[in-house]
C-alpha cells in the first residue's frame, strides 16, 4: 500500500449522511427526464478520453463578456456576437420575438430554454429527437438537463447523449465500436425580450472533450491563430469515418468569409490550427463584412463519409453543405473579428500564450524542461515572481516575470514572457495554510534560456 | 408487469450500487471539495439522475463516480465565481482529518482530484482520465507528484 493510501484511510473516520432518499425525492430538472418512466434498455457507454493536445498561440484582446442590454448592439442587420442560433441578426430576433407575442403556435418552443436546446442537438448537432423509437419501445437518444440556478435571461441545458450498446472487441482485436458522442453544454440568453414569453437563443456551445480558449463576444484579430484543444476518444483511430475540424465563420451563411483547419490523429496527439484561407480571386474575402463583424469560432467532431471535405466549413448551416452532418462534439463559441483596413489580416503566426500547459517556439521542443519539486514543500515564500527571478539559473533578464492567480487549469503561476507576449517558461506554486507559497511544478523552453531552478535537477 | 419488473430491477441494482459505494463516494467527494454540503448535493444528484435513467447504465459505480465528481467540480467552479457563505462550523473532522485536509487543498486541484479518486476511492487510472479530462498518462504523472506532496505535509505536520 502507498502511504498516500495510509494517509487517505483518514478519510475513513469521517461520519457520512444517507443522501438514498433525497436521491430518490429529487425531482427531474426536465420535462424530457421525465422518460425514465420508460424503462431502456439502451446502455451508456462510458466515454474514455485519451489525450489532448494543441497547437497554435493567440492574441485575444477581449470585451465585456456580455452586453447589459436585451438586444445585440448595432443595426439591425448586423450579424451579432453574441447569438448563435436560431437566428443572428437583431433584426431577425426582433421578428422572432414579434412571432411568439402574436401567438403563433409554432414559435411556442422558443419560450422554453429545454425545447430550443433539444431542437438545436436535432437541427444542428444532427441528433434526431430526443426520444426516439427503439425495439418496440422507447429510447432516450440523449437527455436534456436545465442546469439549478437557471432564471429569467440565462440559462445552461446539458445535453446527455447515450450511446448504443457496443460489444467489447474479441481478445487481440480492436474494437468495431463508434466513439462516444461528447457530453453538450448549451448555453442559452432571452435576447430579445425576457421573461415567460421571450425568446430563448442560442448564445454558446460547449462539448466536454472539445475546448477553446475565447469567450462569447471576444475580439479576435483576423488572421490570427486561436488555441484550442481536442480530447479524443481511444475508439476514434479504428474508426474511419471519424474526423475533427476548427475553424471562424464570419458573418451570416458564405457572404464574408470562412476559415478552416483539419485536425490530424498521430498516436493519440491532436494538432489544431486556424488560419485564414486566401481570398479567392485575389481580393480581400472580408471587405464587406464591416471593420468588427460578428463571427464564430469552432471545433467539432463528426462522422465524415467523405474525409476529403470539410465536414463543417459552416457548423450552423449544414444544408449549404449539400448534406447533414452528425456531430460527435461541437464547441461553438461567438466573436468578433477584427478586420485591418486593408482587410488581409496578420501573419498567422502569433505570440505563445499559456492556457495551463507549455508549448514552445518552433524547432524546441516543447516542455523540454520539467521540473518536479520533491521538497520545499513549507510554504516560505512571500512573492513568487521574487523567488523565480533569484532561483531560475540561466534566466534570460529580458523575459518579463509576471504572477496569475488562474491560468488554464493551474492557479498561482508565474510566467515568464517574452517581447512578443509568447510564455516560454511557468512555475506553478501551491499555498500553504498561512498563505505562503512552495513551488509545485515547472517547465522551460531552452529558449528562456533556463538551466535549472535553484538546483533542483530536472 | 414486465416492464414494472425490469423497473424494480433496475431500481434495487442502483440503490445496491448506492449502499456500497456512497460512504466511500462520500468521502472522497468531502476530501476533493472540503465541504460537506457539496459532498452530499453532488451524491444524492448523481444517484438521482442514475434512478431517471433505470436501464441505461451499464455500470452504474462507474457512472455515478463519474456524474458526481463533475458536478462536485462544477459546483467549485461555480463557488469560485461567487463565494458561498458556507458555515463548516457544526461539522465534526475527527483527528487527522483536519491535517489530512489542509494537505490535501494544498495540493493542484487535478492532483487532489487524481489522489482522492484513485487512492482513496480505487478508481482505475483510466476512470480518472475520464473525470480529469486528460490522459492517463498526465494521470500518473498527477499521482506522482501528489503523493510526493502529501506526504512531504503530511510529514511536516508530523514533525
Amino acid at each position: 500500500m502507498t502511504d498516500a493510501k495510509q494517509r487517505l484511510r483518514a478519510l475513513d473516520r469521517l461520519d457520512t449522511p444517507d443522501v438514498w432518499e433525497r436521491a430518490l425525492s429529487l425531482e427531474p430538472t426536465s420535462e424530457l427526464d421525465g422518460s425514465a418512466e420508460h424503462p431502456t434498455r439502451k446502455r451508456v457507454v462510458a466515454i474514455v478520453v485519451a489525450f489532448a493536445v494543441f497547437a497554435a498561440a493567440a492574441a485575444f484582446a477581449w470585451q465585456g463578456f456580455r452586453s447589459s442590454t436585451p438586444t445585440p448592439a448595432g443595426p439591425p442587420d448586423a450579424i451579432s456576437s453574441t447569438v448563435l442560433w436560431p437566428e443572428r441578426t437583431k433584426a431577425a430576433l426582433t421578428a422572432a420575438q414579434a412571432s411568439v407575442d402574436a401567438g403563433d403556435p409554432g414559435t411556442a418552443w422558443r419560450t422554453d430554454p429545454e425545447k430550443v436546446a433539444a431542437r438545436f442537438a436535432e437541427d444542428v448537432l444532427g441528433w434526431g429527437p430526443a426520444e426516439t423509437p427503439f425495439q418496440g419501445g422507447v429510447a432516450v437518444s440523449y437527455v436534456v438537463t436545465l442546469a439549478d440556478g437557471a432564471t429569467t435571461g440565462s440559462a445552461e441545458v446539458r445535453l446527455d447523449r447515450l450511446a448504443l450498446p457496443c460489444p467489447s472487441p474479441a481478445p487481440g482485436t480492436a474494437s468495431t465500436c463508434p466513439p462516444p458522442f461528447e457530453d453538450e453544454v448549451v448555453t442559452l440568453r432571452q435576447e430579445a425580450a425576457t421573461g415567460d414569453a421571450g425568446i430563448w437563443s442560442v448564445t454558446e456551445v460547449r462539448a466536454d472533450g472539445l475546448r477553446l480558449d475565447a469567450q462569447p463576444g471576444g475580439v479576435i484579430q483576423y488572421g490570427d491563430p486561436v488555441t484550442g484543444s481536442l480530447t479524443f476518444p481511444p475508439t476514434a483511430p479504428g474508426f474511419p469515418d471519424f474526423s475533427a475540424t476548427s475553424g471562424v465563420h464570419i458573418g451570416v451563411g458564405h457572404g464574408c468569409s470562412s476559415t478552416t483547419a483539419s485536425v490530424g490523429i498521430g498516436e493519440g496527439s491532436v494538432s489544431l490550427v486556424t488560419r485564414p484561407i486566401p481570398p479567392q480571386g485575389g481580393g480581400s474575402a472580408v471587405k464587406d463584412c464591416g471593420p468588427t463583424p460578428g463571427a464564430y469560432i469552432w471545433i467539432a467532431t463528426g462522422a465524415n463519409s467523405s474525409p476529403s471535405d470539410d465536414f463543417a466549413l459552416d457548423p450552423l448551416d449544414l444544408t449549404a453543405q449539400g448534406g447533414r452532418a452528425v456531430f460527435y462534439g461541437l464547441t461553438l463559441v461567438p466573436v468578433q473579428i477584427a478586420i485591418p483596413e486593408n482587410g488581409t489580416g496578420s501573419p498567422t503566426s502569433g505570440p505563445l500564450t499559456f492556457a495551463g500547459e507549455l508549448r514552445c517556439p518552433a524547432g524546441e521542443k516543447a516542455g523540454g524542461a520539467i521540473w518536479d519539486y520533491g521538497s520545499d514543500v513549507r510554504g516560505t515564500i512571500v512573492d513568487p515572481t521574487t523567488w523565480v527571478r533569484e532561483s531560475a539559473t540561466g534566466l534570460d533578464p529580458a523575459l518579463k516575470l509576471s504572477f496569475v492567480k488562474e491560468a488554464g487549469d493551474r492557479d498561482n503561476v508565474v510566467l515568464a514572457t517574452s517581447a512578443d507576449g509568447s510564455v516560454l517558461a511557468f512555475v506553478d506554486f501551491g499555498v500553504d495554510k498561512a498563505g505562503e507559497y512552495f513551488p509545485n511544478d515547472a517547465e522551460a523552453c531552452p529558449s528562456s534560456g533556463i538551466e535549472d531552478f535553484n538546483g533542483h535537477a530536472k | 408487469m414486465v416492464e414494472d419488473a425490469i423497473v424494480v430491477d433496475e431500481h434495487t441494482r442502483i440503490e445496491r450500487a448506492y449502499r456500497e459505494q456512497s460512504q466511500k463516494m462520500w468521502r472522497a467527494l468531502f476530501g476533493y471539495t472540503g465541504d460537506p454540503e457539496i459532498a452530499s448535493d453532488a451524491l444524492a444528484e448523481a444517484f438521482a439522475r442514475a434512478l431517471r435513467l433505470e436501464g441505461s447504465i451499464q455500470d452504474v459505480s462507474a457512472w455515478t463516480w463519474r456524474v458526481a465528481f463533475r458536478l462536485a467540480a462544477a459546483e467549485l467552479r461555480r463557488q469560485r465565481e461567487t463565494p458561498p457563505a458556507a458555515d463548516l462550523a457544526d461539522f465534526v473532522t475527527p483527528e487527522p482529518v483536519p491535517e489530512l485536509m489542509g494537505a490535501l487543498r494544498a495540493l493542484s486541484p487535478n492532483q487532489r482530484l487524481a489522489i482522492v479518486l484513485h487512492d482513496y476511492g480505487d478508481r482505475s487510472t483510466a476512470e480518472v482520465a475520464a473525470i480529469i479530462g486528460c490522459a492517463r498518462a498526465t494521470v500518473h504523472v498527477h499521482l506522482s507528484q501528489g503523493r510526493r506532496r502529501l506526504r512531504d505535509l503530511l510529514e511536516d505536520d508530523d514533525d
